[in-house]
């Protein structure tokens, strides 16, 4: 009786392992679907063309069906093909629409952001969760060189931790800490910069 | 020292920020029903590939009907060329042409030069047994020696090179005639054979001062 349940636990973990070993694309758009949303938002900033980035991800990962046994970690394999698709679209949304934003110099971005800084009074709190505040760190982040935004911008995916970032990446793990290290205080120093003028402005 | 506490307030103040700012970045929610519509698409497209494969089938059986029409064509040249050239004639070998020709060309040409090819003929005629075999063919034998009559200029140099003697000139046997002049010459001593001939050429030389005396004597007599 003993022997029948230990045989029917290892048949049962056997089964469960073959699962996780070979995912199929509905397992995986169960469990991470919103991950792949919120990379492709990270990147795109658009609710619509997330879920278009996504619905993509999804279309290449079932082309992909027939290979699926051979991924090792499914959810860091997810992460890359939505990252690159969500880059894919962002270029090719940037080649039908030349924004100004990109092309925008240092000197040039802070006066328009002084303009659009909300001033930091007694509601700071409120108006720092504001949607302003959201649209000028957006536009600081575009204005960061490429290397230190692409990590960035996984960063605040919540799902992904720096070991996965780094897989996604494919860089060292210490590359992705270094990088966003860099991203952090050249952020910082522009809002210094952007905050001190308005105090005195 | 209050500037730098104010300093240091300012940037924990913007670290504090920053991390608020960024923990919102992408901290959004999906509209509901994402994972629905993900699973519809999906569903969507598979048919979509069921039809591409589909039609791609259809690609691949018409290329298969190409390919076969291809062969079928090949298949029925080939046969043509093949009937063609068993109708008209075979590009004829040597063998074939040296079997026959000595048969249709001795009364022809090379009988009046004498049975020179004697030497020759066993040299030509190397495959007896193939002329043997071919004489059973009837019809088709006949066509082959017609053809056979008319070489060409290749065919021409190689029985020339075939029927080439040793020597030169070729030492033919005498005739009759030959023969006898021989026999008289060696057996009538030098000064009546002599005399013969000057003989002879009086009489013919007379013979023919007559004969122009008698057309044209004017001429003669100044």
């Amino acid at each position: 009786m003993a022997g029948q349940i230990v045989l029917g636990e290892t048949v049962l973990k056997s089964v469960m392992a073959m699962e996780a070993a070979a995912p199929t694309v509905e397992t995986l758009v169960a469990g991470h679907s919103v991950m792949v949303f919120r990379i492709a938002y990270s990147i795109l900033r658009n609710h619509h063309d997330a879920e278009d980035a996504a619905q993509e991800c999804f279309l290449r990962v079932w082309k992909q069906k027939d290979r699926l046994h051979e991924v090792n970690n499914a959810k860091t394999w997810l992460a890359r093909i939505a990252w690159t698709t969500a880059l894919d679209k962002r270029r090719a949304r940037r080649a039908m629409v030349s924004l100004s934003m990109t092309s925008l110099s240092d000197e040039q971005s802070g006066a328009e952001l002084m303009q659009s800084i909300p001033d930091l009074g007694a509601a700071a709190d409120e108006q720092l969760a504001g949607a302003e505040m959201q649209q000028m760190l957006e536009r600081l982040i575009a204005v960061l060189p490429e290397d230190l935004r692409h990590t960035l911008e996984l960063s605040t995916v919540q799902e992904l931790n720096s070991a996965e970032i780094a897989e996604v990446m494919k860089i060292p793990e210490g590359s992705v800490r270094t990088r966003l290290f860099r991203a952090r205080k050249q952020l910082k120093e522009k809002m210094a910069v952007l905050l001190e003028g308005r105090k005195h402005g | 020292m209050a500037d730098q506490e104010k300093d240091k307030q300012m940037q924990t103040q913007i670290d504090d920020m920053l991390d608020s700012l960024l923990a919102n970045y992408s901290s959004v929610e999906p509209r509901p029903g994402l994972e629905t519509r993900i699973l519809a698409n999906l569903t969507l497209a598979n048919p979509r590939d069921a039809e591409g494969r589909e039609a791609g089938r259809g690609w691949w059986g018409f290329r298969w009907l190409w390919a076969g029409a291809a062969v079928a064509a090949v298949i029925i040249v080939g046969a043509v060329l093949m009937s063609g050239r068993r109708h008209v004639a075979p590009p004829p070998s040597n063998t074939v042409v040296q079997t026959v020709q000595p048969a249709v060309q001795q009364p022809q040409v090379q009988q009046p030069i004498i049975q020179q090819p004697i030497i020759q003929q066993p040299q030509v005629q190397q495959p007896p047994v193939q002329s043997s075999v071919r004489g059973a063919a009837g019809l088709e034998r006949v066509i082959h020696r017609h053809k056979t009559l008319a070489p060409g200029p290749q065919q021409n140099a190689t029985l020339a090179w075939s029927q080439r003697p040793a020597s030169f000139p070729t030492p033919f046997p005498l005739s009759e005639q030959e023969r006898l002049m021989l026999a008289y010459l060696n057996n009538t001593p030098h000064e009546e054979v002599i005399a013969q001939i000057q003989r002879t050429d009086q009489k013919e030389a007379d013979e023919f001062w007559d004969d122009r005396n008698g057309f044209a004597g004017k001429r003669v007599t100044r």
